[in-house]
């Protein structure tokens, strides 16, 4: 649950942590709800407006990718779109509309393309130096950031593994489809005995799927 | 991986082999233009050279390429198969694709 307030929270909390923002806090709650443990953060609107800020197209264009952003901001951008608003809905669907119009999605599929780099750039190197075995691990990473990456560009942001088959039915991508996505992760067409062949393959998907995620107006 | 530099007089020779991108090759949509680095060199595409790299597929020779660039283009393969070839013969030199036979079990 999230708290958005004019004043930062003054009650008490389990925890305060860092936010890469002017105000550079923001106050954590854990609490039992009917045996259920949750989660309360509490940020303030002025925090938000810099959140807006740095992920805003005039940010994009001057060279910021997002990188300076914290877990926890990364985490109220993924979920600002997709909340449920409790109390203040037209706040929530101007900021909403907002993040959708700005340079979020570009920023957190720009973040996954540079993971899946790292990781190609892994099985290349394995490649050449024989490692089959190895190359098949690091591509299998390298295909779960291209997957993130194309999901964010399309409005569907987030790296939790267990959602990720929700966002890929959510993006609904001609680029790759769930099932597609399945077969992939789930290594449906790998053969142990030609182990090249899935990497061969695997590596052509991603840079297929890479080539349709739009970075940018 | 098999990788083997394909000079301008191996062109015929080389329709018949598969091409495939490196997989250290970095690929960007910049709001509908695609670039592909290598390192320092930048590569940015045109229509018919986005074509070419779109054409590439598991199994699918330099050849098969051809014929899938003139299709799009409603050309005849001879007129736009030494540009493919040439096209493809740089990205290879400058470690953006490779040249290789058919890798058992690799075609779907």
């Amino acid at each position: 649950m999230v708290v958005v307030s004019t004043a930062p929270w003054s009650g008490p909390v389990t925890d305060r942590q860092k936010v890469a923002l002017p105000e550079g806090t923001m106050g954590l709650v854990v609490t039992d709800v009917d045996g259920v443990l949750c989660e309360v953060k509490y940020w303030t609107e002025a925090q938000t407006q810099d959140l807006l800020t740095k992920v805003s197209w005039s940010e994009w264009d001057a060279g910021s990718t997002g990188d300076s952003m914290s877990t926890n901001e990364l985490l109220l951008i993924e979920r600002l779109t997709s909340a449920v608003p409790l109390s203040g809905k037209d706040w929530w669907a101007d900021v909403a509309d907002q993040v959708r119009q700005s340079a979020a999605r570009s920023q957190a599929a720009l973040a996954c393309l540079t993971h899946a780099d790292d990781r190609l750039d892994d099985v290349s190197g394995l490649l050449e130096s024989g490692d089959v075995h190895g190359a098949v691990v690091a591509l299998q990473r390298a295909f779960v950031h291209v997957t993130d990456a194309l999901t964010a560009s399309l409005g569907c942001p987030g790296t939790d593994s267990k959602w990720r088959p929700r966002r890929i039915e959510a993006a609904n991508s001609d680029v790759l489809s769930a099932a597609e996505y399945w077969r992939t992760t789930t290594m449906q067409d790998f053969d142990p005995q030609h182990p090249e062949a899935w990497v061969d393959r695997t590596i052509f998907r991603c840079s297929q799927i890479m080539l349709d995620i739009r970075l940018g107006r | 991986m098999i990788d083997p530099t394909i000079e301008g007089s191996h062109f015929a020779e080389a329709s018949d082999l598969v091409v495939r991108p490196l997989a250290h090759v970095r690929i960007r949509n910049l709001s509908g233009t695609i670039v592909l680095a290598v390192g320092d060199d930048v590569v940015e595409l045109s229509d018919i050279a986005e074509s070419i790299w779109r054409g590439m597929a598991p199994g699918r020779t330099i050849r098969e390429i051809v014929e899938t660039v003139a299709a799009a283009y409603d050309v005849t393969e001879t007129l736009v198969h030494d540009d493919v070839l040439e096209f493809l013969a740089d990205l290879n030199k400058r470690g953006f694709v490779g040249f290789g036979p058919q890798i058992t079990g690799a075609q779907q």
